[in-house]
């Protein structure tokens, strides 16, 4: 092939399917931006996400396979109690025996709110029974079906307290 | 057979017949059509210059999700940059088209049988049909491999590769 036709074969070979992506994904084309949210929008939310990962994590004690599963590899947890990134999680799973009967926390979800990316879960969680427990708020940001960053903030319940209207 | 002259006898200089002539443009055509859709797609999973795909279904979603997330993705558009790459230089083509294969097969069965969309199905039919095309104009490369009787292994390829008799 001579080296000019060579040249104007690659500049229309690059031209075409680009144009054509271009075409498809503009609004009046077949993979438009209103297609692409409408296909979104069957898949899993952000809430679900998180309420997926809360029942496989507290509900079916597999903190282990819930965090593999519903937590991207990119994670930035906020949590004082380890280093934070992805192997810091899963190291601090491993460690778990929530299979065991018994075992694991007793979980009451008591407010549960979604707005936008983020999901926040208000819990009660009491790791040996008999105690108050504490008092949790779980924060999550979702991105394409995974969690990628968490924050909590975690209220010892005391024994007694004043308050007349319980800690929930 | 009539004969035609292309560029001054076929694209490299050659008097080719006009059949051979017309199938001939058409695999070029396929190729740099092919060579260019895999180079920008490959090119943009890094460059984003133009919306990324996210899938037309739910399951296609999830199934560039898990690619993404771990990690595969890149390796399949880097092997996608380098494919187009050399369909586009019009070098190691049929080496080219057997690299690009196993993408190209995984989109087709993406979107041929879980996208429910009339353009998935029509991009399912044309990336297959490109493919093989292209494959078809190098054929006889090709034919060695379709020995029924492939006989014992030798280092003969070695030494033919390595310029050794």
């Amino acid at each position: 092939m001579r080296p000019a036709i060579h040249a104007l074969a690659i500049v229309a070979g690059l031209a075409a399917p680009i144009a054509l992506t271009f075409w498809s994904t503009s609004g009046s084309g077949p993979r438009s931006a209103a297609q692409a949210a409408a296909i979104a929008a069957e898949a899993m939310t952000p809430r679900q996400v998180v309420e997926a990962f809360e029942a496989l994590a507290f509900d079916q004690r597999k903190p282990l396979e819930a965090a593999r599963k519903y937590i991207s590899p990119e994670m930035r947890d906020h949590s004082q109690r380890i280093v934070g990134d992805y192997p810091s999680i899963i190291a601090f799973l491993e460690k778990l025996d929530w299979a065991k009967e018994g075992g694991g926390p007793q979980r009451t979800i008591h407010h549960l709110v979604a707005e936008g990316d983020i999901v926040m879960v208000h819990h009660h969680l009491v790791r040996t029974p008999g105690t108050p427990g504490i008092s949790a708020v779980d924060i999550f940001r979702v991105k394409d079906g995974k969690i990628v960053e968490h924050w909590e903030a975690l209220q010892d319940l005391p024994a007694t307290s004043p308050n007349k209207f319980g800690a929930f | 057979m009539p004969t035609r002259s292309i560029d001054g006898g076929g694209l490299n200089g050659a008097t080719i017949a006009r059949g051979s002539a017309a199938f001939m443009i058409a695999v070029y055509c396929a190729q740099f059509f092919f060579g260019g859709w895999f180079v920008a797609h490959g090119l943009n999973q890094w460059l984003d210059f133009f919306p990324r795909p996210k899938g037309s279904s739910p399951v296609a979603r999830e199934l560039i999700m898990a690619l993404n997330h771990s990690g595969l993705f890149d390796l399949v558009k880097a092997m996608e940059v380098v494919t187009g790459a050399l369909l586009l230089a019009n070098r190691f083509v049929p080496l080219a088209v057997v690299a690009a294969f196993p993408i190209a097969l995984s989109i087709a069965h993406l979107n041929l049988l879980v996208n429910p969309d009339i353009t998935s199905k029509i991009v399912g039919v044309l990336i297959m049909a490109i493919l093989g095309l292209i494959a078809l104009g190098h054929l006889d490369k090709f034919l060695p491999m379709l020995a029924f009787n492939n006989g014992d292994p030798s280092d003969r390829g070695l030494r033919q590769l390595f310029g050794k008799r």
